[in-house]
């Protein structure tokens, strides 16, 4: 589903970045991508999102190079970022009407969608309403929305959690669980550990632009090593080193 | 409370023209385009120095040095005003930062005055870049003693304070009033364009008196421009002539009442801050939304209705590009109501009025266009666009779009004022709609290419990037410069040949446009 090989790309002016990153995401993974702040996450999401260029390296996202063919690519997936910096000029409906026009949904199946999730997420009633009036939860369960309404195959989310309330929270691990079950993937980045060791069947650690581990949670878990704790001995090397 | 003062001011100021970010910012690509910025700026100061220079040497010449002090504080307040006004709800009431420092134990006033302050010292700049070369002027011909000078150099401090007092008290107004109407951007929208308009009538009326110039009138031509100045800005003539006389006590009477005006317009809008700013960023929600019949639209129609919905989210990108086309409408009705032979009569070359009249139509429309910014005022939100399925050319297509529908009312208007006006034969015709097309198209995609070589995402308030970008520069620089160079051409070229100019205009920009708007399509967005 989603191929990331050699990964590199550094910052102008700046020795941070990410060097030689390599995953494999594959269908119905939930892949969880941990690390601290500044490590490389978020750069790494962006870079496959199409969002920021890369210096070398190959992603490839269902079978399709996103550096010669971005626009098919990005049809497959959606990305929602840490912080929703939507249109604020917009209505939550305008800004929803706006991404399925992008990705040509035809009117009744983008309909039914938003009324699903909007419904789900308890946003119908404020869609009439100026997103500069939302909430950082309600901007993000509108970006959440606007992500799944096209029925994405790879779902890459940063931090999704941040800002969600507990309601919200579980409904869109249902969600992921969901996309999954139907032969998606999804693949996020995440401070909280508990959740990540819930919810991911597969994790990766990052550290200062490097990945250092990439395994099964079965793995993590068999090990008698809590995920919070392998995380710890992670940074604990580079503090030794 | 000074030293609140004093600490707020410092932040209000470290980046003051971006400086800041400049001496920190270690990404070479960032430095050199601010080293562009800086060019662009210091082409604008050399040719601001050139216009006050050649007009005070032209005044002393004529022996009209004693109303030149007069003259430069005239101009530099009627700058001050004019830009001020446009700058008061973006600056003096900018959200950015007052969310930070209300939970803070710093007074309200004490916001007010450091904002003030950061005003304050531009126009100190501002002032210098027009007094000190006018002063050189006058100092290298006339040789006057050292109270002239002392006094001269110390108004600078004090010139612009009424101006921005006038311009704080009536930009407070504007703001206050659109905060508690619902459609707060479009009361705000009218507003400063109809008092920026007021402006520019009152002064281009006072100016253009000298069509009514008599034989009695030019030989006192001191008292003429003087009486213009004196209806115009009463103050710019007691200051001057308090500098010329070396009356002490007039000149401190003059700043004297100067700091008594600002500081009271700075007491009354501390005064109701709170209240205006409460109105102005409160919002209406209504959260009773039933999802009903949702329509499709084109990728296309979509891209452009946001950037409309964008454009007019915002009163400060509105006022500074919408003037464009007014003062072209403006242009046009002048020609029709007064007739191209009253304006240009006084021109030697007044047969040349209708091939010029293109030129300066085409001009006045490419000033300041929308697309010069377009894409730095996606700021944080560029990353949308960025990560959806759209290629660049649909992107761009729409910025040029919006800005084309724009125009396309103010063009027909004008064009229907002008046709009345001018009754042009089917080839004046031709080119009286050909040449301004031309050149608007071609300021759409210069603005485009120029912006996507300067984008600036990280702003803190939209004036920075609508006013001061070198993006915005660049693009009405640009405009206007090939209009006035293939307006010198016609003087140049002999009657018949002028034909040929405007076919060479035509094609030249025509040529342009489409190579800028192809090399704009390939660009790759991940890389801006």
């Amino acid at each position: 589903m989603l191929t990331i090989s050699h990964l590199t790309k550094h910052y102008k002016g700046s020795n941070k970045g990410i060097t030689d990153l390599s995953l494999n995401i594959e269908a119905q993974d939930i892949y969880g991508f941990i690390g601290h702040n500044g490590a490389g996450k978020t750069t790494t999401l962006k870079c496959i999102a199409g969002i920021h260029g890369f210096d070398s390296g190959t992603i490839i996202i269902d079978g399709i190079d996103i550096s010669k063919n971005p626009i098919e690519a990005k049809k497959r997936f959606a990305y929602i970022p840490d912080n929703p910096d939507l249109y604020e000029y917009l209505t939550g409906i305008q800004y929803l009407n706006f991404i399925a026009d992008i990705f040509k949904i035809e009117k009744e199946e983008r309909t039914k969608q938003i009324k699903n999730y909007s419904n789900q997420f308890e946003l119908t009633s404020s869609l009439g309403d100026l997103i500069s009036t939302y909430s950082h939860g309600m901007k993000q369960k509108l970006v959440i929305i606007a992500a799944l309404i096209h029925q994405p195959k790879l779902l890459i989310l940063d931090e999704p959690f941040v800002g969600l309330d507990p309601k919200s929270t579980v409904i869109l691990k249902e969600i992921m669980n969901n996309i999954c079950l139907n032969g998606g993937a999804i693949f996020f980045s995440t401070h909280i550990l508990d959740v990540a060791e819930k919810l991911c069947n597969k994790i990766a650690i990052i550290k200062d632009g490097k990945l250092v581990i990439s395994t099964n949670i079965e793995q993590v878990v068999n090990s008698g090593m809590s995920l919070e704790s392998m995380f710890m001995e992670v940074l604990k090397d580079d503090v030794s080193n | 409370m000074m030293s609140q003062i004093s600490t707020l001011s410092k932040l209000e100021l470290i980046n003051l023209f971006g400086f800041n970010v400049f001496r920190y910012n270690k990404d070479k690509k960032a430095k050199r385009k601010s080293y562009y910025l800086i060019f662009t700026y210091i082409l604008l100061i050399a040719f601001l120095f050139s216009y006050v220079v050649g007009f005070s040497y032209g005044l002393i010449q004529i022996g009209q040095y004693s109303i030149l002090p007069a003259y430069i504080i005239t101009i530099i307040s009627l700058i001050i005003l004019f830009f001020d006004i446009f700058k008061i709800e973006g600056v003096l009431f900018s959200r950015q930062g007052y969310e930070i420092l209300s939970p803070l134990p710093i007074y309200t006033h004490v916001i007010v005055i450091s904002r003030f302050i950061s005003m304050y010292v531009e126009n100190i700049i501002i002032s210098c870049l027009i007094l000190l070369p006018g002063l050189f002027v006058y100092g290298y011909l006339i040789k006057p003693d050292l109270i002239f000078y002392f006094l001269f150099l110390f108004s600078v401090f004090f010139i612009p304070l009424i101006p921005m007092a006038l311009s704080i008290f009536i930009g407070t107004i504007i703001t206050g009033i659109s905060s508690r109407i619902k459609h707060k951007n479009f009361v705000s929208i009218f507003l400063s364009i109809s008092v920026s308009l007021f402006i520019i009538f009152t002064s281009s009326k006072f100016s253009s008196s000298t069509s009514d110039i008599t034989i009695e009138m030019l030989t006192n031509l001191s008292d003429t421009i003087m009486n213009i100045l004196k209806k115009l800005y009463p103050f710019a003539v007691w200051l001057g002539f308090s500098i010329i006389n070396k009356d002490i006590i007039t000149w401190f009477l003059c700043i004297s009442i100067s700091l008594i005006i600002i500081v009271l317009v700075l007491l009354i809008v501390s005064k109701f801050f709170q209240i205006i700013y409460k109105n102005l960023y409160s919002t209406y929600t209504k959260n009773n939304y039933k999802i009903g019949s949702l329509k499709k639209e084109s990728i296309l129609f979509t891209l452009t209705m946001r950037e409309f919905r964008r454009y007019f989210s915002s009163s400060i990108y509105v006022t500074n590009t919408i003037i464009s086309p007014i003062m072209a409408l403006g242009f046009s009705i002048a020609i029709y109501y007064f007739g191209f032979e009253v304006i240009f009569s006084q021109y030697e070359y007044h047969n040349l009025a209708l091939d010029l009249i293109p030129f300066i139509f085409a001009g006045a429309f490419c000033m300041m266009n929308t697309t010069a910014t377009s894409i730095s005022l996606e700021g944080k939100n560029w990353w949308i666009l960025k990560s959806l399925p759209l290629t660049t050319k649909e992107i761009l297509d729409a910025k040029i779009l919006m800005n084309l529908i724009l125009y396309l009312p103010f063009f027909i208007v004008s064009q229907i004022f002008l046709i009345l006006a001018l009754t042009p034969n089917l080839l004046d015709l031709l080119w009286l709609v050909l040449i301004p097309t031309c050149l608007i198209l071609l300021s759409c995609v210069l603005g485009i290419s120029i912006n996507l070589k300067f984008p600036v995402f990280n702003w803190k308030n939209e004036v920075s990037i609508v006013k001061q970008s070198t993006s915005s520069l660049f693009t009405g620089m640009g405009g206007l410069f090939i209009s006035i160079i293939f307006i010198i051409l016609l003087f140049i070229v002999p009657n018949n040949y002028t034909i040929f100019i405007k076919i060479a205009f035509c094609i030249f920009t025509l040529i342009i446009a489409v190579i800028l708007y192809f090399k704009n399509n390939q660009t790759d967005l991940k890389e801006i």
